[in-house]
């Protein structure tokens, strides 16, 4: 079975240890359910950057977008967070999550048409 | 500091391994299995081990399962699907109530 480099693996180590303690630095500003939605909403646009509007190598775009913007994110705290909302407060979370996220990369992806 | 190391530390190991799971399943679906997969395994873990101490949150929780699963490769891979409705629509589905479940069955787990 084909592996990627150790070299990348630890690029994407290295980003992922820095995105995560960026995320955990807005944990301790916002309360959980909010910190989570800001910095999955930026990362997102953070990652629509590197993506479409920057030529980065793939060695660039694996510390910064699946190394940075993917250990800044997170799915694990959006889920777990639903449980502590009421059930219209979860939908509408859900919903802006998604919603906002992809209107976020179309407005980037649009400024390179 | 010592909050901080345990988050780097999780991370560290978290984020590689969506990497190379990520790395694996993409060249043999036509889905992006792999991201599914580490979000819903990683909301498993954070659920199952809501209850337990500070430093054990910090590391597998914050850091580990924070880094491990991932929001940005979702939301791009979204925007990438939508010209193809049925993809988009499964991802989502997918991703939400699998995602979501894994959480809740693992918190429920955890006692």
């Amino acid at each position: 079975m084909e592996s990627p480099p150790l070299r990348h693996l630890l690029l994407v180590g290295v980003g992922g240890a820095v995105g995560a303690l960026s995320r955990y630095g807005v944990d301790l500003i916002f309360e959980i359910s909010l910190a989570t939605l800001i910095v999955n909403l930026f990362g997102v646009a953070f990652a629509a950057v590197c993506i479409y509007r920057l030529s980065l190598t793939h060695e660039q775009q694996l510390f910064l977008v699946t190394g940075i913007a993917g250990g800044f994110t997170t799915y694990s705290a959006f889920a777990l967070v639903l449980y502590d909302l009421t059930l219209p407060q979860a939908g509408l979370y859900i919903a802006a999550s998604l919603l906002l996220s992809l209107a976020i990369i179309r407005v980037i992806r649009a400024g390179v048409r | 500091m010592k909050t901080a190391l345990l988050v780097s530390l999780g991370a560290f190991a978290g984020a590689p391994l969506r990497y190379y799971i990520d790395f694996q399943l993409r060249r043999r679906f036509a889905f992006p299995a792999g991201i599914l997969l580490v979000n819903v395994l990683g909301s498993f873990i954070v659920g199952y081990i809501s209850k337990g101490s500070d430093a054990l949150l910090t590391l597998m929780g914050v850091g580990f399962a924070g880094a491990f699963t991932t929001w940005s490769a979702f939301a791009i891979d979204l925007n990438r699907e939508q010209l193809h409705p049925r993809k988009f629509l499964a991802n989502i589905f997918a991703t939400l109530s699998f995602g979501i479940l894994a959480a809740g069955v693992g918190r429920a787990l955890a006692g």
